[in-house]
């Protein structure tokens, strides 16, 4: 039956779970995103299998290698592809190469070591590993004729029986009683399995490399389940430098390289993170004055009725769709500021200059007529057009006198590269999509400053410029910071303006003339090629949750700040 | 001078120059993306250029003036006669069967030609030409084939078929009256016609269509959960720690970048929930997905997801402005806290929520970000709403203004084309955001007036 | 339970399969067009330089058949590989062959690899701005433009047009170059023919689509884009490709990949499309796009393969 009080225990019921599941669907995405992003960072794993019959096609005899090392003093190597190395016990190499099906000397001399232990050339790459006397894994690979120093990977043992490798950039170290399994190209040891006393007489390899088995002789074996999804990003490639084969310098690269197979994905997120943070930066450098000063003359200078309607247009501002300004970005503002950048420079100084002038020259006029100096909007809307239409006439000369005619020649002559699609152009669109947020709430907190305090401050005989200066920027400041945080928050967030007008180079610094690529449009761009559940996959979503845990930080101070200024306000 | 300073003279000349700036330059924007969409559309004169001195003289379209700052002679672009490509084998290959060239300034012949037509046919494509004979226009050659007579850039007269023609009109001896009927009639066609040619003719209806179904069915979603949510915050919610939470988590739900929402949905509505529902209800069709793929339902729920804290502030706002004297009196009169709520005060605070509403749809429209992961295309046959059952679509893939603004853009076939296209496509989108936000500024101004009556 | 149920599957699909194959051994000539008594949904996920192709081929598949529906999304080559291995496509069109770690992926699901058909051809043309007065480019020279570090042959990385001979004024400037995202098969083929599997520089702006390579290249003076010949406009200038001071072409192979049951073949909706892409048609509409035909025996061996799986012995 439903009587009255039931029908209002189920109303409270059902608005009181629907209020409780936002809080729920907000955790949910943060949970989610989190499990998705954890096996990222669990190194590889070795786990004990059930032996199998099947035999393995990589096999690896520990003595044979140690022998041929030992005495004969001359070890083959090869990559299994286009490599070869003949290596001598005093580290004399031969380096062949295989061009149109002959091998070919491309190299030879004498690697940096005096004697060495066990030595490797990795599938499939031209990257050599030895091992030295005082447990560390020299790594050398072959740039033309060149051979290239990579940072030593460190052993946590001397005594080395074997190198094994596994792919391109991981391999296993063979020491008596355990095997380590380190990542070569971070040089981080992935993880490690202790092993009987025994001697080691071989080791085999699945084809697909997921399996291995150890072999002791006299038909004593054991197999093994090989764990390494994300060895790369386990090694500490997203966070700092690495020393990639084929380059001359470690490096931080965002390659997602999702076309070659030789080559593992370059995943470092930090010039994606300062892509980000640039992008940011540069749009509130744009946004912030121009919205902040906007937003107090609104509150507290303009009538009650243009207040109004400088509101409600900026609000729908506000929901100007940011493919629409990535478009004029990319395709009308970049050529035009290319070919007007003086003009940009001198905009930027010349219109600020000649509103103080006119406003110095405005206000000693009416001190000389003895009125009292209120702000005509006529004269202000003629002295901007006067500043910009002086800086039209002035940036072509100004850019013959200075600079030769050509600001950009000049710039490239000062060994400086300005690139069409740049930092400014990113200021400029972007700031222009995260004003409106800036300026709603700015205006918002100085509008409430109770008009107790500012009456009260101008009965003293203030000007309504100090009462502003004085009491009611300071008491609207956390609401202002606030606002700043907001449009920080949708800076940080953008996405279709970066995609489209960034170019999307992944560069580090704060350049002003280069481009850069952020989280947000490598999430967009990458996210549909990108296979599920790879380290590409993972990674992206981790640029997610970074995303996520960014915006987080900043939205919760943004509430904090609002409380704090709508407790102030109550207080007053 | 100390004097200008402390009254901060100069102080109050920036700020309202800052003001002006922010509008004026918005207004730039908004006026340079209407006067750009509206030319795309005006029936610009046909000219006629020589390439060669024996060559005749050809037609085409002004369609860039380029000049270099070091050349004192201005270089001219002009699409060239789209002539050629006219046979029946044709009809597929893209609207670039016309030429671009970059003329030198004295290739262009001065004169107009009076009888220089342009041809829409109904496939999509445009052709210049010269029509042969007023006479002869629409004249029956025989009985059965009616159409019209053209002189191409092949300088061969052909006969277009009637049925092929779309319109046709005579660019330069229009008057400004008959100029403006072709703008609206082309106006029209470019609204309610499909893309074709490869998205770089025809119109963007289903663009439109799939824009308005997605977002009223995103409407349907977070309508119910974002107005129960505010009434809880609102009228039920303890002040304690736990409802601070959850305000704290509506806030940083409007502030996730609406990219990463994608993400989300990609990963754990597609992925997770969409493969589960398949496992379960359409097992018989697997391994084809049915929602385990990017489609309608994932995009208006991501979406709906994005949109949930407008709906919730705007429905707080309204419900807040509800005068407490109102709850007090029901109450009085031995009601119920339901029946207050849905008697009294949420029909008051309707139009609140209806604004609430609209301000979400305003989003919506707008995003593209995140339908970029979960559902859009760029051209999909069919639509998502028809005749056949189940009548609305939920798996099927959509199109969508601002993604189809991204695609024409950026990799439509025919770069000069999608230039001018952008901006009519541009255009549209704009309007009916700011129309959207427009509804919901004088609903929120008429309810402001209505409870200032009450107070 | 289950693998009886896998039997009664298998027995069903046999069955249906000696139905289809008097369907199909009607259909080896090629340009035979059979009738459109095929119904359901085609999706096709992948590249956007094959998109116009594609979309051109299926309106043409949906001439012939009234009952069958052709979805297109092009975001990139990449993204083919993946939707045919969640199965969220039945074509896949790649401007690039599919990569080792792709085709596993492929079979660690469906048991089996998927099934590679060369459709077309189509040459890249590397673009300037149209007042750039760079007349030919030799191939070093480009991967060392591109190159983070050239692989092929030792160079240095050449980063003002000045290096690349031109004289003031765009002598001093730097080069600006355009090239398409990582999702991309442009991108794939030119990381393994011109960069020898080497990086890109971090500078490479990467642009969604090919168009946008080239209004980006016909807006910056200092521009340099490599893109399909086929979206040559007015505003950018070819130049030519040299390698010894012989001209040469940077020529790839486009392919459509199918999710084709080793013993069962293709779907026969699939198979329908792909006799339309393989036919004369399809050629000749390929080429009207821009791109160039396969040989006509190359061919013959795809179908005759296509058809060969069908015939159980």
């Amino acid at each position: 039956m439903w009587t009255r009080q039931s029908r209002d225990c189920f109303s409270r019921w059902l608005v009181t779970l629907v209020g409780y599941s936002v809080l729920l669907a907000f955790a949910i995405i943060f949970v989610f995103l989190v499990w998705q992003v954890w096996p990222l960072f669990q190194p590889a794993s070795i786990s004990a299998q059930s032996a199998a019959e099947s035999s393995m096609p990589y096999s690896y005899q520990v003595e044979a290698q140690r022998r041929q090392s030992g005495s004969s003093g001359l070890l083959w190597l090869d990559n299994g592809l286009d490599e070869r190395v003949q290596l001598h016990a005093d580290g004399r190499f031969r380096w062949y190469q295989r061009l149109d099906g002959d091998w070919q000397l491309s190299l030879q001399g004498q690697l940096a070591l005096s004697s060495w232990q066990a030595a490797v050339l990795l599938p499939g790459s031209r990257t050599l590993l030895v091992a030295d006397q005082e447990a560390l894994v020299h790594s050398w690979f072959r740039l033309h004729q060149q051979l290239i120093d990579r940072p030593g990977i460190p052993l946590h043992q001397s005594e080395v029986l074997a190198l094994i490798p596994l792919s391109a950039d991981t391999f296993f170290s063979l020491h008596p009683e355990v095997l380590h399994w380190h990542h070569a190209t971070t040089g981080k040891r992935l993880t490690e399995l202790r092993l009987s006393d025994q001697p080691l007489q071989q080791l085999q390899l699945s084809a697909d490399r997921q399996r291995m088995r150890l072999d002791w002789g006299a038909g004593q074996s054991k197999d093994y389940q090989l764990h390494w999804q994300h060895p790369a990003v386990a090694g500490g490639q997203l966070w700092s430098k690495v020393h990639y084969e084929g380059r001359r310098e470690a490096a931080y690269v965002w390659q997602t390289a999702a076309a070659a197979d030789d080559s593992s994905p370059r995943l470092s997120l930090v010039p994606l993170t300062s892509g980000t943070l640039k992008a940011a930066a540069y749009a509130m450098l744009f946004a912030t004055p121009l919205a902040i000063l906007a937003a107090v003359f609104t509150a507290f200078y303009l009538p009650e009725r243009w207040r109004h309607r400088a509101r409600a247009t900026m609000e729908m501002l506000e929901s100007m769709p940011t493919v629409i300004l990535g478009f004029i970005a990319a395709f009308l503002l970049a050529p035009w500021l290319e070919q007007q950048l003086m003009l940009f420079f001198v905009l930027l100084v010349l219109v600020p200059a000649v509103l103080l002038v006119c406003s110095g020259l405005w206000f000693h006029w009416r001190q000389r007529q003895q009125k009292q100096a209120e702000q005509p909007g006529a004269v202000l809307v003629l002295s901007l057009v006067a500043g910009i239409l002086t800086a039209f006439m002035l940036a072509p000369v100004l850019e013959h006198a200075w600079f030769d005619g050509s600001l950009l020649l000049w710039l490239a002559g000062q060994g400086i590269d300005y690139q069409q699609r740049n930092a400014l152009i990113i200021g400029m669109a972007m700031g222009l999509a995260v004003i409106p947020s800036i300026f709603s709430l700015t205006e918002e907190v100085v509008f409430q400053v109770p008009a107790s305090l500012t009456q009260g401050v101008l009965a003293l005989g203030a000007s309504r410029w100090q009462t502003l200066s004085s009491m009611v920027l300071p008491v609207a400041a956390p609401g202002i910071l606030a606002a700043i945080l907001l449009g920080l928050g949708r800076a940080l967030g953008e996405t279709m303006i970066l995609i489209m007008a960034t170019g999307n180079t992944p560069l580090l610094g704060f350049d002003p003339f280069e481009g850069m690529r952020t989280l947000t449009a490598s999430l967009a761009l990458e996210m549909p090629e990108a296979a599920v559940g790879s380290s590409h996959f993972k990674v992206l979503l981790l640029a997610a949750l970074l995303l996520l845990v960014l915006t987080f930080l900043i939205n919760t101070l943004v509430s904090l700040l609002r409380l704090r200024i709508r407790q102030r306000y109550q207080q007053l | 001078m100390r004097q200008w300073w402390q009254q901060g003279s100069p102080w109050v000349w920036l700020s309202a120059s800052a003001l002006l700036l922010c509008l004026g330059l918005f207004m730039a924007l908004l006026g340079l993306i209407a006067v750009k969409g509206m030319q795309h559309f005006w029936p610009a004169p046909l000219v006629q250029f020589q390439l060669s001195e024996q060559g005749k003289p050809q037609l085409g379209r002004l369609v860039r003036q380029i000049s270099d700052r070091s050349e004192a002679a201005t270089n001219r672009l002009w699409l060239l006669d789209r002539g050629d490509g006219l046979s029946k084998e044709n009809a597929e290959s893209p609207a670039s069967s016309g030429r671009y060239l970059l003329l030198e300034a004295q290739q262009l012949l001065p004169e107009r030609p009076s009888n220089a037509v342009l041809v829409q046919l109904h496939d999509g494509r445009t052709l210049y030409g010269t029509m042969l004979d007023a006479a002869e226009v629409w004249q029956s050659q025989e009985q059965a084939e009616t159409g019209l007579w053209l002189e191409l850039a092949s300088q061969r007269p052909v006969l277009l078929p009637a049925e092929d023609i779309r319109a046709y009109w005579l660019p330069n001896q229009l008057s400004l009256w008959q100029r403006g009927v072709v703008f609206c009639q082309e106006w029209r066609h470019f609204l309610t016609a499909a893309p074709s040619q490869n998205q770089s003719a025809g119109g963007i209806f289903p663009a439109i269509f799939g824009t308005l179904v997605m977002v009223l069915l995103m409407a349907v979603l977070v309508t119910p959960f974002g107005i129960l949510a505010a009434i809880y915050l609102h009228e039920y919610a303890p002040k304690n720690w736990l409802t601070q939470l959850i305000r704290t988590s509506v806030y940083n739900l409007a502030g996730i970048p609406s990219v990463v929402m994608g993400i989300f949905g990609l990963a754990f509505f597609v992925y997770v929930l969409g493969g589960s529902l398949d496992r379960l209800f359409y097992a018989d069709q697997l391994p084809a997905p049915t929602f385990g793929t990017p489609g309608l339902f994932w995009a208006a729920l991501t979406l709906a997801l994005l949109t949930l804290p407008v709906v919730i502030v705007a429905t707080e706002e309204g419900l807040s402005r509800l005068p407490q004297a109102q709850r007090l009196g029901s109450f009085a009169l031995g009601a119920t806290q339901a029946e207050t709520i849905w008697k009294v005060v949420v029909p008051q605070a309707a139009p609140a929520m209806l604004t609430g509403l609209i301000l979400a749809i305003a989003r919506a429209a707008g995003e593209v970000a995140p339908l970029m992961l979960v559902g859009v295309v760029k051209s999909a046959p069919q639509l998502p709403v028809d005749m056949q059952f189940p009548f609305i679509h939920l798996e099927r893939k959509f199109m969508h203004l601002g993604y189809h603004l991204y695609d024409v853009g950026f990799q439509s076939p025919d770069a000069e084309v999608a230039m001018s296209l952008v901006y009519a496509i541009g255009l549209v989108l704009l309007t009916l955001i700011l129309l959207l936000n427009l509804s919901a500024f004088l609903l929120r101004q008429r309810l402001r007036r209505k409870y200032r009556l009450i107070d | 339970m289950n693998q009886r149920i896998g039997n009664m599957l298998l027995a069903f699909c046999l069955g249906i399969m000696l139905c289809c194959g008097t369907f199909r051994s009607l259909s080896d000539d090629l340009d035979r067009v059979s009738p459109g008594q095929l119904a359901g949904n085609l999706t096709s996920t992948g590249s956007d330089s094959l998109n116009s192709l594609m979309q051109a081929w299926s309106l043409h598949f949906m001439q012939q058949h009234p009952g069958l529906n052709v979805q297109i999304q092009a975001s990139g080559s990449a993204t083919a590989a993946v939707a045919l291995t969640e199965s969220t496509a039945n074509l896949g069109p790649m401007s690039r062959p599919m990569t080792q770690t792709e085709r596993q992926h492929f079979e660690r699901v469906h048991g089996y690899p998927p099934l590679e058909i060369p459709v077309a051809l189509e040459s890249l043309a590397v673009y300037v701005h149209h007042s750039n007065p760079l007349l030919s480019i030799e191939l070093a020279e480009l991967e060392s433009l591109f190159s983070a570090e050239p692989q092929c042959q030792p160079g240095r990385s050449i980063r003002r047009w000045s290096e690349l001979g031109i004289a003031s004024p765009l002598g001093p400037r730097s080069i600006s170059l355009f090239g398409r995202n990582s999702a991309s098969g442009t991108y794939g083929f030119l990381k393994q023919q011109l960069l020898c599997h080497g990086d890109f520089k971090p500078e490479v702006h990467e642009l969604p689509g090919a168009a946008a390579v080239i209004q980006a290249v016909a807006l910056a003076e200092n521009g340099i884009g490599i893109a399909g010949t086929r979206h040559q406009s007015a505003a950018v200038k070819t130049v030519p490709l040299m390698q010894d001071q012989q001209p040469i072409a940077l020529q790839r192979t486009l392919y459509i990949y199918l999710n084709a049951h080793p013993v069962l073949g293709p779907g026969p909706a699939e198979l329908a499309f792909m006799q339309l892409v393989l036919s004369e048609t399809g050629q000749q509409l390929a080429v009207r796009h821009g791109f160039e035909a396969m040989p006509l025996d190359t061919r013959a061996d795809l179908w005759q393969r296509l058809t060969e799986a069908l015939h159980v012995d």
